[in-house]
């Protein structure tokens, strides 16, 4: 297919731009995962705090991309700074959601007995409640991975080098326009199935041997 | 349970339905009254007189309805029956409906949009098909997996009632179905008028126009343009939740 060959052709400018995708969505995960963890902790603890927090989490990822994108850049600037925090709010509802319904989903018996064996609130959470969520988390980290990969695309508009370039850059061009978009397509969606297929497998190594728990 | 339990719980029930269906609306009305501040503070550009007056700001919004509403209308008539008839007819294609609704998500918006771009051109149409196509997915998605959710001993049951094959369909498990399917209208919903904000890079018109002129020229226009489109998508997502109350049965949640 020709997609491939210019794929090759133009390597000099895809490879940068592969690598800035990759990097805008670890950092962006990567944040998401912090921040998520913890207000999906809270959320597990009280129902008020719960109920807000997964409120506003679903309002934000109810906002059009390039809307969030533009209106992040009036603050942080343009380039990767304000796709990579729009990325990072629309990962936090999967990350938080996740998180809380996985620690609601651990046993009160079990809970009872680690309390039992006199653990502290904070061990009970890192030893007990957290280990046993992590099947559930992993679930909503790899909802916001393939979530957050397709829509770093538009990140280009706002003028990250990333992979949504190839396919502006196709607008307007006489000849090759198809390709063109293709060399952005593709290895956006090779980057989102592999993101998928390898938190998948991670999850079903770490829920061997566990009681199944749904993940929503 | 006292008198008095039952009632407290009911008021509560009450009230937070009540903070539910205000509480979007309101943030609306705060972000909106909040952005008019921040307006302030942002240095005028030169490229703002021509972009933020009512005429231009006018034709975008309304072109970003039309765009929306089109796509999404098209998608919810032919979506469902669809999706039903999928359901309960071909076998072969549910699995293929679930694989392409999970590459969807894999595929971005913006490139859907350009590939119609590189097959039909400029214009509203190629954007209007790019966001038929990918809000379609969703409500197929759901609709297949809400009638095929339906537990068979109660369509069983309906038959044994002496209805139809279409009267269990229609009153029974189309209504069974019907949480799973609002919850794919509404994703789709807001898909759409979210890429349809993207629809401006192939001449589509839309809020994406007042975004996209803004962009490194003037922060006003951006925070216009931005603050339009995201009011936009949640008052939709919020009114088509409106509609869902009233129509999906209660006690069915998704």
């Amino acid at each position: 297919m020709s997609v491939f060959r210019y794929i090759a052709d133009n390597w000099d400018t895809l490879g940068p731009q592969i690598e800035t995708h990759l990097f805008i969505v670890a950092i962006s995960i990567a944040l998401a995962a912090a921040i998520g963890l913890g207000l999906g902790v809270g959320a597990a603890r009280s129902s008020w705090f719960g109920t807000v927090v997964l409120a506003v989490t679903s309002t934000l990822v109810t906002l059009p991309s390039f809307a969030l994108f533009g209106l992040l850049s009036i603050w942080v600037g343009l380039g990767n700074p304000p796709v990579i925090v729009g990325l990072a709010m629309y990962a936090l509802l999967p990350i938080t959601r996740n998180t809380r319904a996985g620690i609601m989903a651990v046993d009160p018996a079990i809970v009872e007995a680690a309390r039992g064996m006199g653990m502290s609130g904070r061990q009970l959470l890192t030893r007990v409640e957290l280990p046993l969520a992590v099947p559930v988390i992993l679930a909503g980290l790899r909802q916001a991975t393939v979530l957050v990969v397709a829509i770093a695309t538009v990140g280009a508009t706002v003028g990250a080098n990333d992979l949504g370039q190839p396919i502006l850059a196709a607008i307007g061009r006489s000849t090759g326009t198809l390709d063109a978009v293709l060399a952005g397509i593709i290895p956006v969606a090779a980057i989102g199935i592999l993101a998928d297929l390898t938190l998948a497998a991670l999850q079903r190594a770490l829920s061997r041997g566990r009681v199944a728990v749904a993940a929503t | 349970m006292s008198v008095a339990a039952v009632t407290a719980r009911g008021t509560r029930r009450l009230s937070l339905s009540w903070l539910r269906l205000f509480a979007v609306p309101a943030a609306v009305g705060i972000g909106i009254a909040a952005s008019f501040g921040v307006f302030q503070t942002l240095a005028p550009g030169p490229a703002d007189s021509g972009v933020l007056n009512s005429t231009f700001l006018e034709s975008r919004f309304v072109g970003h309805l039309a765009l929306s509403f089109i796509s999404f209308g098209i998608v919810a008539l032919v979506g469902v029956p669809l999706g039903v008839l999928i359901a309960i007819g071909a076998r072969p294609f549910r699995v293929l409906v679930f694989l392409l609704a999970n590459l969807g998500q894999a595929v971005p918006g913006i490139g859907i949009l350009v590939l119609l771009y590189a097959w039909l051109g400029l214009g509203a149409e190629p954007t209007i098909i790019g966001l038929v196509i990918f809000g379609l997915l969703p409500v197929l998605r759901n609709t297949v997996a809400g009638i095929n959710g339906v537990d068979p001993a109660v369509i069983e049951s309906a038959r044994g009632m002496g209805m139809t094959r279409l009267q269990a369909l229609l009153s029974v498990e189309i209504p069974l179905a019907s949480a799973l399917i609002f919850a794919g209208l509404r994703t789709t919903l807001v898909l759409v008028i979210g890429t349809a904000t993207l629809g401006n890079f192939i001449g589509g018109g839309g809020l994406g126009d007042v975004i996209a002129s803004g962009i490194n020229r003037s922060d006003r226009i951006v925070l216009v343009g931005a603050v339009m489109v995201a009011a936009l998508a949640l008052l939709a997502d919020w009114a088509l939740s409106l509609v869902e109350r009233a129509v999906v049965p209660k006690r069915i949640s998704a």
